[in-house]
């Protein structure tokens, strides 16, 4: 030691006057027994006196050594000098504060002592220093820059008077790390008893304790050895030197926690802000305390394990601190419930998020956050089972929701889940110690049983109790309509309010048929009996805006590589260019297309001109149309029949697997259906007049006239077989084939995960089939659906000219003012001619990067490859008149 | 309930292919011979609204309306039978004198007129009963005289009537290969097919050769009986009415099965097909194994198989096709089966437009067992119909260039004075015929009929 440190005791005359004793004993040579005896005692009393501030613990010594000297018949006055045990026992407990170390003695050296009676004083001393009292020789090396309490956490250094004998010296300072473990451990407990630490701290602290009171026993007997047999520093390092070891754990344990709790408080803090956590700066850090905890523990088990003592004491603190936390595991599987009031556990539950908003919000999510788990503070051994945790609980949680009481699984369910041979533990990987540790491993049987049983529970409920895939039947006959003959009647009845603007369409009217049509007791659906859940709805999107908004937000459209997009447009392009007669409609697209002959020059935008271009393009042209008839473009108000929509009352728990976002991708199909069989109605009504109406059946002998009108039975006919292979393509290669297949999935699901994950793969795959996951084959399908509509709308005004140029009929060679409908069934079969090219091109290309299925989609729509043969070139069907 | 469908049945052919279909029709849905609803009939799933009501006592009735000049043969053998109970007795009309039309078109067609009133009472009536009528449909045969003419006279009525109601038909066409008792039956075909061309919007063509070719070499029954020929008709009849029957994703209603398969009103001559035909259906017929969707879709595509006679050129090819394929079929199947037929070219298709195999999957009956998976018919507009129309003509105009068998047609005001009726029904077939034949050329869209009634 460099410099003695200024340390704070009180001198008494009679001290001074003892160690002039010793020493002047010491230069006689040996002592005999009664000196020794003597020596001691006095010893003892330059103890008390000079410690006279210390802790309870020396008091207590010194009494047990006072009791002694008692017995062998020499009293001392040194009893009567501890007047502060007597006035205030509690004294002892108080720190020295520096202040109080300033007067040194600098005439008490050690080193001038004999030998022995250096041995005697720094056993003495290193007796008290290892229960955490400051000896005479050995002093505590207080740094200045640590708070008290932090250096206690460390634990106090000690420091040996240099002028100690250097072999004792050596020995006390491999001795003396024991007490500063001692100190650091004492502080530790005492920190981490307090209630918010939670219960593995509190569960770890006793093992401590329970630990710490061995060490104290261990000291006690040492003692005891010191007092009556010849003991040496050598024989107190033999005797100590196991304990070291184990001490050295706990501390290195400690030190752990502490780095722990420091690392993370800092970037903990932004995510719980962020969290909206009222978190206040003196909270606990979860990674010291709970799962935290036991995370260390077992971290520092398995990195130790190669030392078998060690291992032997952290299972053993393992053991002991997770017994609390298997509790609440076992409190979570079994009965669901969290009984966590220190936030330990590793699933927390959020109680503002409820199952209600699951039919009302689009967005919500029940099932995923009202619990979660903590990921960071799981326990090592639990992480593979972590989700068969949530799981289980949350299962349990939704069937107690359900007003269902939740029974411990007993043994005859458990043998039924499990099977009689037990868990199959093969799966397990975890560190075998580690189970033999956690009670033999047993927790993982009940995890696994209590999964099992809660899963299977919950999954009887939802297929059994609640008959979901019955209801999934229901939901698909009035979503998908599969049988829809209910609907056409309905469209029947409500076709005049559903062409209102949807503002104008009286919601309880509609329903009101709907009902008459469902409870008619000839309509297949009257069997059904979930009817009464089917409600009407009105949109306020149209389907396409609705869709390209989800598009847009959720960025469905796969980035393909720019390079081929590039490609695509520049073809796109060319096609575009070439098929150059779109009447006046083409002049207001050239800007647009300029636009985009810069855009295929940057990679990086050709996504977003991709799509703009094509809708400007599309939309300029339907405007056009529309424009001439309605005098606005598609920015018109919904009409009824764009915006309505079924909507389909479920209940908890089959909310969890039909929620608010299931309902809304069940809409999106029935309002594409929808749609289509709309659009085939209109084209059949068009057919209708064509077959009944004798303007249109009758021949009038006038050639060009006749030969218009069979341009416009070839439109109707290319329009109609768009649509109902459209339709077919939809039902019955995508809608039915995939409904099978989750059927068949739903018939061997074991897990209610499974059930979830199948439906939400079922819709999904249906939109992303229907092509109402893909931007530019949407918006090209959505002018082709205009195109469509307009006709069926311009079609009346066709009519009309028609009668009025019969009438004009007389003779052959009669001359017509056919120009103006000409023009018209020219630029409506130019437009749909140039789409459906278009679209085939687009689904042939995406075919290659989304789904094959548009393959299907593509024979389907130009089976006998009339499409493919046209030169694009020739953008109007046939030639003119 | 929507879209009911009418059923007129004339003459004595039309009232036995009628007899089949609605026996076919009870058993498919678990209808009693009576009329009552078997116990075992509760699987729902059907609509028997489209081709029955109830009556007050939980009678299923056919809208049907029985109607012929002649009660003696058929009608009343209806009558005997144990569907008896089935119709509705108001619905049955019989000619006072029971003279029947001998044979003669012109006769049946100025009988009809004269009982015109009692006729369109009896229609009008159930059109009241129902709904939202769809249609009629009417179930004849060309070449007799109350089938034709009577059927030619209601074509005509019906279309002024009631103007925006579908008329689909049955129509049997005489075998022109066999000498038939029926002398006349070239003139009655001409003139009814004047009628099917303008006044019906869709025709399926019924070829009695055709049905006694299948019944001979499919089904290996010599010298079939009209029993045997007229249960392959209904067969095909209740094939052709599943999707509205059984509802399914598509094709739930008339309009929408037919307007595809029809693009130009004047073409609107169905050819069926239907595979496999087992005893199920017909008896002591042979049963054909194998059943798969490609299966059935490439016989359907088999001439052999169609139900019409024609003489296919290499130019022929297919307006419009549309299967309808029963059983349990997987829909993924469907689209091999296309690409498959495709890739063999199988079959050809127009060139001046889109077009496509439609293919409706539909359930099957629960109630009647079959020993096949799948099967199927097919409901094609193939322009070598136009063969069948041909011959009809020619055989027309054989008998015209004699005059013979003329006397008959004369006796009746329509044809007192002079025969145009005849060379108007000759121009209207062949303008159909020319119509089709320019259908095979890619210039259809242009066409013009310059054929001016």
């Amino acid at each position: 030691m460099s410099k003695p440190r200024p340390r704070s005791f009180s001198a008494t005359p009679s001290a001074e006057q003892t160690s002039k004793n010793v020493i002047t004993a010491s230069a006689k040579g040996l002592l005999t027994e009664q000196q020794v005896n003597k020596l001691t005692a006095q010893l003892a009393n330059i103890r008390q006196s000079t410690n006279g501030k210390s802790f309870e613990a020396s008091t207590n010594k010194s009494r047990v050594s006072q009791y002694k000297l008692t017995v062998e018949g020499y009293p001392s006055k040194s009893f009567y000098d501890e007047h502060e045990f007597i006035n205030a026992p509690l004294n002892s407990r108080i720190l020295h504060s520096p202040s109080n170390r300033d007067i040194d003695d600098k005439d008490l050296k050690i080193g001038q002592l004999p030998l022995q009676l250096q041995e005697y004083a720094i056993i003495e001393d290193l007796l008290f220093v290892m229960m955490g009292i400051e000896g005479k020789y050995i002093l505590m090396d207080l740094s200045e820059d640590l708070t008290e309490e932090e250096q206690q956490l460390e634990g106090f250094e000690y420091c040996v008077d240099e002028s100690l004998d250097p072999s004792f010296k050596d020995l006390a300072k491999r001795i003396l790390p024991l007490a500063t473990y001692y100190t650091s451990i004492d502080a530790f407990i005492e920190k981490h008893s307090k209630f918010e630490y939670g219960f593995v701290s509190h569960a770890l602290c006793a093992a401590m304790r329970g630990l710490l009171k061995e060490y104290l026993i261990l000291i006690t007997q040492l003692e005891h050895q010191f007092r009556t047999s010849p003991f040496t520093l050598q024989k107190f390092w033999f005797y100590v030197h196991p304990t070291l070891h184990t001490m050295s754990n706990l501390h290195s344990l400690i030190m752990d926690i502490q780095d722990a709790a420091q690392d993370t408080s800092e970037d903990d803090d932004d995510i719980l802000l962020v969290e909206g956590f009222n978190n206040k700066k003196d909270e606990i850090p979860q990674q010291i305390k709970g799962g935290g905890i036991l995370t260390i523990l077992v971290d520092r088990m398995t990195t130790m394990s190669g030392d078998p003592a060690t291992k032997k004491l952290y299972m053993h603190l393992l053991s002991k601190s997770s017994q609390p936390y298997v509790s609440m595991l076992h409190s979570w599987i079994h009965h669901g419930e969290i009984r966590d009031p220190y936030e330990e556990f590793m699933i927390q539950e959020r109680k503002n998020v409820k199952k209600e908003n699951l039919k009302e919000d689009f967005n919500d999510a029940y099932w995923e956050a009202r619990y979660t788990i903590r990921d960071k503070i799981i326990p090592p051994f639990l992480i593979p089972f972590k989700n068969k945790i949530l799981l289980a609980g949350k299962y349990l949680n939704v069937i107690r929701e359900c007003g269902i009481a939740i029974q411990e699984p007993q043994q005859q369910s458990i043998e039924d889940v499990v099977g009689k041979d037990g868990v199959d533990r093969t799966d397990v990987n975890v560190n075998s110690d580690i189970l033999v540790a956690m009670d033999g491993g047993r927790f993982v049987d009940n995890i696994e049983i209590a999964y099992k049983c809660a899963n299977r529970t919950l999954l009887d409920l939802l297929l059994k109790d609640q008959q979901l895939i019955a209801r999934l039947r229901s939901i698909k006959r009035y979503f998908f309509l599969d049988q829809s003959d209910f609907f056409t009647h309905f469209l029947d009845l409500a076709s005049t309010e559903l062409k209102k603007p949807s503002k104008d369409v009286s919601l309880t009217k509609l329903q009101s048929l709907l009902d008459l049509v469902l409870r008619n007791p000839s309509s297949v659906a009257y069997t059904d009996p979930f009817k009464e859940d089917v409600k009407v709805e009105m949109s306020t999107v149209g389907l396409v805006d609705q869709l390209l908004r989800i598009i847009n937000v959720a960025g469905m459209m796969e980035p393909t590589p720019a390079f081929s997009r590039t490609n695509r447009l520049a073809e796109s392009f060319a096609f575009r260019k070439e098929n150059g007669k779109m009447g006046d409609v083409e002049s207001e697209n050239e800007g647009s297309e300029d636009g985009a002959g810069s855009g295929t020059e940057k990679p990086g935008y050709a996504s977003s001109v991709a799509g703009s271009v094509t809708g400007s393009i599309v939309s300029s042209l339907a405007g056009s149309i529309s424009g001439s008839i309605m005098g606005g473009s598609n920015k018109q108000p919904l009409t009824g029949i764009e915006a309505f929509t079924l909507d389909y009352i479920v209940t908890f728990p089959l909310s969890l697997v039909i929620s608010r976002k299931a309902l809304t991708k069940y809409q999106l199909l029935f309002r594409h259906l929808l749609y289509l069989k709309y659009i085939e109605q209109l084209l059949c009504n068009t057919w209708t007049e064509h077959a009944k109406s004798f303007h249109w059946r009758r021949g009038s002998g006038h050639p060009a006239l006749e030969a218009w009108k069979s341009r416009a039975f070839a439109l109707r006919q290319r329009m109609l077989v768009f649509v109902q292979q459209f339709a077919y393509y939809v039902t019955s290669e995508v809608l039915e084939p995939q409904w099978r297949n989750l059927e068949a999935n739903l018939v061997k699901v074991s897990t209610v995960d499974q059930v979830l994950q199948y439906h939400s793969d079922f819709l999904d795959t249906c939109l992303k089939e229907c092509m109402l996951t893909n931007a530019k084959l949407l918006r090209i399908y959505a002018k082709m659906i205009h195109t469509i509509v307009l006709f069926c709308l311009y079609y009346d005004k066709f009519t009309r000219s028609l009668i009025t140029l019969e009438s004009q009929v007389e003779t052959i060679s009669t001359p017509l003012q056919m120009d103006s409908i000409d023009r018209t069934l020219h630029k409506f079969e130019d437009n749909f001619f140039y789409h459906i090219k278009l679209l085939i091109e687009a689904l042939n290309f995406y075919s290659a990067t989304e789904t094959v299925q548009f393959l299907c989609l593509v024979v389907r729509l130009d089976y006998n490859l009339y499409y493919a043969n046209q030169e694009g070139s020739n953008g109007s069907m046939g030639g003119r008149y | 309930m929507p879209r009911e469908l009418i059923t007129i049945q004339t003459g004595q052919c039309g009232n036995q292919i009628g007899m089949e279909f609605w026996s076919q029709l009870c058993a498919e849905h678990g209808i009693s011979k009576e009329g009552i609803l078997e116990d075992f009939a509760t699987e729902g799933g059907d609509r028997k609204d489209v081709f029955f009501y109830q009556a007050d006592d939980e009678h299923y009735i056919p809208r049907a309306l029985l109607l012929d000049l002649e009660p003696r043969v058929v009608i009343n053998n209806i009558l005997a039978s144990p569907y008896a109970n089935l119709y509705n007795p108001e619905n049955i009309y019989l000619s006072k004198d029971g003279g029947g039309a001998g044979n003669i078109w012109a006769y049946g067609f100025s009988q009809a007129e004269k009982v015109c009133e009692d006729i369109f009472e009896m229609i009008d009536r159930e059109a009241d009963g129902s709904d939202s009528l769809e249609g009629f449909m009417l179930l004849h045969s060309i070449a007799g005289g109350t089938g034709s003419g009577m059927g030619s006279f209601l074509l005509e009525r019906l279309n002024d009537r009631y103007p925006k109601k579908l008329i689909t038909t049955y129509s049997v066409f005489p075998n022109n290969e066999e000498v038939s008792d029926v002398v006349v039956q070239p003139y009655n075909s001409i003139l009814t097919l004047r009628r099917l061309t303008n006044n019906a919007d869709c025709v399926t063509v019924l070829d009695n050769a055709a049905l006694n070719r299948i019944a001979c070499d499919r089904l290996h029954i010599q010298n079939p009986t009209f029993a045997q020929t007229n249960q392959l008709v209904s067969t095909v009849m209740s094939a052709s009415t599943t999707t509205l029957r059984y509802p399914g994703y598509m094709n739930n209603d008339l309009v929408g099965m037919i307007a595809s398969l029809i693009p130009t009103p004047k073409c609107h001559y169905l050819m069926t097909a239907y595979t496999p035909f087992t005893s199920d259906q017909v008896e002591k017929a042979k049963s054909v194994r194998k059943t798969t969707v490609l299966d059935v879709m490439r016989r359907l595509l088999q001439p052999k198989n169609k139900m019409v006679s024609t003489n296919p050129s290499k130019k022929s090819c297919y307006i419009s096709v549309l299967n309808i394929i029963q059983g349990e079929a997987d829909p993924t199947d469907v689209h091999k089966s296309l690409l498959r037929i495709r890739e063999r070219r199988l079959a050809q298709f127009i060139p001046w437009g889109p077009a496509s195999i439609q293919v409706a999957l539909t359930k099957k009956s629960p109630y009647i067992p079959t020993s096949h998976r799948v099967s199927g018919l097919m409901l094609a507009n193939h322009t070598s119909i136009a063969s069948l129309l041909k011959r009809t003509c020619d055989h027309y105009d054989r008998f015209r260039k004699r005059g013979a068998f003329l006397e008959q047609f004369k006796k009746e005001d329509m044809f007192a004075d002079n025969l145009e009726e005849f060379d108007v029904a000759r121009e209207v077939v062949q303008d159909l015929i020319n119509e089709y034949e320019s259908c095979e050329s890619n210039d259809y869209v242009n066409y013009v009929s310059f054929f001016f009634e």
